[in-house]
């Protein structure tokens, strides 16, 4: 079978770079580097895996992982660890996308990591248990933790915006 | 790890608040990862047809000298020939063969060779074979000379 077309993967790109750059940045500051080079990846691989989207998961996480030993990739996330920049475009209504990035950067790792597998990147449990390298129970109990915390979270920060009212 | 048991509708509205959340879009473009895609292929392809291209200019090259080889050799008999013909080598002198065959003593009667041939030959008449008689060993015609000790008086000698 051979590679994948440059228009599909373009539009793999456009559909699923924001939230594979949000999943990379749980390790790594930026992101982008890592995105690019796993869709490079794909684009080389003959024949293209069966399931796109859990590979391309699971290179980003490996490319970070392996740029978080590298001691200037660990001192640049330490550095940067204490302000996710524009992790979101933005959230809603009754929370701005920096606070939203704040909460969620608040979490722990192997929660946030769940989260935003499955939120944002789509991936089914049975996807999510073998990237992160645990049991699928372990991943939705992972999942209805860091669910729970952000809920929590948003309890004590969400304030009702009250418009005054129209006369 | 605690699971808190949340309410399935809360979770659901919770969930769907937290996926309206729109990743940032900011630094990615899609054509940049095209042309690096692109030019990683094109570079692994001609990495691809490196090793071809190589093992068939080898093969090449070989096969040119062998060829080389080949012809060389028989310019170079053919001229060996010739020169033979022009000058014939002179036939080596007729020398004769060493005679490699010794003139043979016939062995000694109580040698073990005798012995193993009459064996061999009559081996029912060993039992009753006369015992020859042992020989006293050959003394040396002259006897040693001492040997000059340093403790010892030359007149004792």
């Amino acid at each position: 079978m051979p590679p994948l077309e440059p228009t599909t993967l373009g539009r793999l790109y456009r559909q699923h770079a924001p939230a594979l750059r949000l999943y990379a940045r749980q390790w790594a500051d930026g992101g982008e580097d890592l995105v690019q080079e796993a869709f490079v990846r794909l684009a080389q691989q003959s024949p293209p895996p069966e399931q796109v989207l859990p590979w391309l998961y699971r290179v980003v996480r490996n490319l970070a992982l392996a740029g978080q030993r590298s001691a200037t990739r660990r001192r640049s996330r330490e550095r940067k660890s204490s302000s996710p920049v524009a992790w979101f475009a933005a959230a809603d209504d009754q929370l701005d996308a920096q606070e939203a990035a704040r909460l969620l950067a608040e979490l722990a790792l192997e929660l946030r990591e769940v989260i935003v597998a499955r939120l944002w990147g789509g991936l089914t449990f049975a996807e999510i248990a073998p990237l992160v390298g645990c049991s699928l129970a372990t991943a939705q109990r992972r999942y209805q933790a860091g669910l729970a915390e952000l809920k929590k979270r948003l309890e004590g920060q969400w304030t009702p915006r009250i418009s005054p009212p129209t006369i | 790890m605690d699971t808190p048991d949340l309410p399935a509708d809360d979770l659901n509205d919770l969930e769907r608040r937290l996926a309206g959340w729109r990743p940032s879009t900011v630094g990615l473009a899609p054509d940049a990862m095209l042309f690096a895609a692109g030019r990683a292929s094109a570079q692994r392809g001609k990495a691809r047809l490196a090793w071809p291209i190589l093992s068939g200019c080898l093969a090449l090259a070989a096969g040119v000298l062998g060829v080389w080889l080949a012809s060389e050799r028989s310019e170079r008999r053919a001229l060996v020939r010739a020169l033979e013909e022009q000058h014939p080598r002179p036939a080596p002198a007729n020398v004769p063969a060493p005679n490699e065959t010794r003139p043979t003593e016939p062995p000694a009667p109580e040698s073990y060779l005798s012995l193993r041939r009459a064996w061999e030959q009559h081996p029912s008449d060993w039992a009753n074979r006369p015992v020859p008689p042992v020989r006293a060993p050959k003394r040396p015609a002259s006897p040693e000379r001492p040997i000059p000790r340093a403790w010892q008086p030359a007149d004792r000698l």
